[in-house]
């Protein structure tokens, strides 16, 4: 942590260094406000039922230095939340999907189990960049984003999946890598994220390259913290509809293997856009712990009604347990720099065994 | 009788012909005009939807009619990134920090919500390779004297399967297309707004597209900074400059 804190404060002096040097400077943002309500049911030790209300304000800042060889970005995110929010947020927090990029702070609380009010800020990318005529040195906090998958990807090893907004976030991974193109379309990736002890940190090395039609790569890497060895491979190509792969053979060092992999295809009918996937997980909950179901299913269909206008549904389903959830959102341009979303979310989940459903609408303004 | 008719019959072939050639030789006199080795510019494309309209900007290089790189400047959108190499189509998103190859189902659609297509994007210019070509005639379009030139996809990898081609018989520049199905139904107009001179050329610099499959829309693209054969590092069309 410690370790982290230094880096991250070394990147910022780095960063503001370079930004002086940089030959253009530039800054944006989003402000976003989602109030909701919800429904939750719980079956197990007798059924109960209730309705709560809750609000998520987000204000996301982006700062960007470029120059000729170096580029330094920042990118933050501070959220208050409030209600059903605040609670859900606060619970995560205190359970084994924490997040390890997020900083919680009570603003409010009649009971120490649930604050009314909580801001959370997290440090959603900080890194700097430079360019040498044969490769690229990234360092700071970076989405690696490997993979092809629409929602999954079990060949990204290192960045965490956040469905708690109505669209998947990648999250970021404090990581030194170097990339080195080797023509127009392949290139080496070696990545270290490294941990207090250096064995306990992740280290890969990933190549990739198009042949025709298919953009593929493979993964070579060891997690350090798991004591595994890990071989994975994604791929995209176009047979007129989409088809994406993307698996990983995890070998811990103490013997034995498990698979992770995913199917995909996409494909639309005129307005109509419709992606599946199929998520097979060998390693249960040790290996991802947000989809700990050995069968996961996820099918989305979205119909670009106008330009400006959208609807979609999403459903994400653990196919064993038959839990998961269903999200319906529409979407509105209303002017140059503004949207709103209208969504309604039920779910399944395991545990108390009970549905939630949960309504609202959105308003983002990015600037 | 006979011979009248075998002769009126070479005669006819003989016109055809002839009026084949003239078509094949203004596409190779517009291709000459509006074709190039490398290309820098700047754009706006002003999107209107009903009575609304959004705009968005970018910054474009191309080389030959099989690469192309543009990054987008306007605040929604800032450092979006496409590339373009050959018939492949790479957008790069910088909030995710991720490369997606665009599938080939979603060529058709609208590129960045306009009428302007993915696979007009992708399309070079080399009508004479796909499309059989055919002199149908002159017209005037906007008050200027035009050709009008009508091309039949010759291959089935042709983006539109009839085109219609008015061209200015002075500047030689198709003032207007229409873009047509195998149906027969009528996909796209496009028309050239502004005509810029560019050394010893004149290009389009500010163009208008409506897609007809949509319902009251139209597309205005209009070229600033306007570079033609300037010098682009080749490194500029790869993978690693998405993400530069």
């Amino acid at each position: 942590m410690k370790r982290c804190a230094m880096l991250i404060a070394a990147l910022s002096a780095l960063s503001i260094t370079w930004a002086q040097e940089a030959s253009s400077l530039g800054a944006g943002g989003s402000l976003s406000s989602e109030p909701f309500a919800s429904w939750a049911e719980a079956r197990q030790g007798g059924s109960t039922a209730g309705w709560s209300y809750g609000s998520s304000t987000t204000l996301g800042l982006e700062l960007r230095a470029r120059g000729e060889k170096a580029r330094a970005e920042a990118s933050f995110e501070a959220a208050v939340l409030t209600g059903t929010a605040a609670g859900e947020a606060w619970a995560v927090a205190g359970s084994s999907l924490a997040r390890r990029d997020e900083l919680l702070l009570p603003m409010y609380t009649a009971s120490a189990a649930a604050p009314e009010t909580l801001v959370a800020a997290r440090v959603r990318s900080l890194y700097v960049k430079y360019d040498a005529p044969w490769a690229s040195v990234l360092a700071g906090r970076q989405v690696i984003n490997y993979g092809r998958g629409v929602l999954w990807n079990p060949a990204d090893i290192f960045t965490e999946l956040d469905l708690s907004g109505l669209s998947p976030v990648r999250r970021g991974s404090d990581a030194l890598r170097l990339l080195v193109p080797l023509g127009q379309t392949e290139g080496l990736d070696l990545v270290a994220v490294p941990a207090s002890a250096p064995a306990d940190g992740r280290y890969a090395l990933r190549g990739s390259g198009v042949i025709g039609s298919l953009d593929g790569a493979a993964i070579a890497a060891h997690d350090g913290a798991k004591k595994a060895w890990l071989l994975g491979a994604d791929f995209k190509t176009d047979l007129e509809l989409g088809v994406v792969g993307d698996a990983v053979y995890e070998i811990p060092d103490a013997g034995g293997g498990e698979l992770r992999a995913v199917a995909g295809l996409d494909y639309s009918f005129g307005f109509l856009v419709v992606a599946l996937e199929y998520y097979y997980n060998g390693g249960g909950a040790l290996a991802d712990p947000f989809f700990p179901g050995r069968h996961n299913g996820y099918a989305s269909l979205s119909l670009g009604a106008t330009e400006l206008a959208s609807i979609s549904a999403v459903a994400i389903v653990d196919l064993e347990a038959g839990t998961g959830s269903l999200l319906l959102l529409a979407s509105l341009n209303l002017a140059q720099n503004a949207d709103l979303e209208l969504f309604l979310k039920g779910s399944r989940v395991t545990g108390c065994d009970g549905y939630a459903a949960s309504s609202g609408m959105g308003i983002v303004v990015k600037f | 009788m006979k011979q009248y008719l075998v002769s009126a019959l070479i005669a006819a072939l003989a016109a055809a012909s002839a009026l084949a050639q003239t078509a094949d030789e203004l596409l190779a006199k517009v291709d000459a005009n509006v074709s190039y080795g490398s290309i820098s510019y700047s754009a706006r494309m002003e999107i209107t939807i009903g009575g609304e309209t959004r705009y968005k900007t970018m910054d474009a290089v191309g080389q030959g009619s099989t690469k192309a790189f543009a990054e987008f400047t306007n605040p929604e959108d800032m450092g979006t990134r496409f590339l373009k190499l050959d018939k492949n189509l790479w957008i790069y998103f910088p909030k995710e920090q991720d490369t997606v190859k665009i599938s080939g189902h979603l060529l058709k659609e609208g590129m960045m919500g306009s009428d302007v297509s993915y696979e007009d994007s992708l399309e070079s210019s080399d009508f004479p390779a796909k499309y059989s070509a055919a002199l149908k005639g002159e017209e005037e379009v906007e008050g200027r004297r035009c050709y009008l030139v009508e091309l039949s996809a010759k291959i089935p990898t042709a983006a539109y399967d009839r085109r219609l081609l008015w061209i200015d018989a002075e500047r030689y520049l198709s003032l207007k297309q229409e873009m047509y199905a195998k149906s027969g139904k009528l996909l796209k107009v496009s028309r050239v707004l502004e005509v810029s001179r560019i050394g010893e050329r004149w290009f389009p610099s500010r163009s208008e597209y409506v897609s007809k499959l949509r319902n009251n829309t139209k597309t205005v693209f209009a070229m600033t900074k306007i570079e033609l054969d300037p010098p682009i590092d080749s490194r500029q069309f790869s993978m690693s400059s998405l993400t530069k």
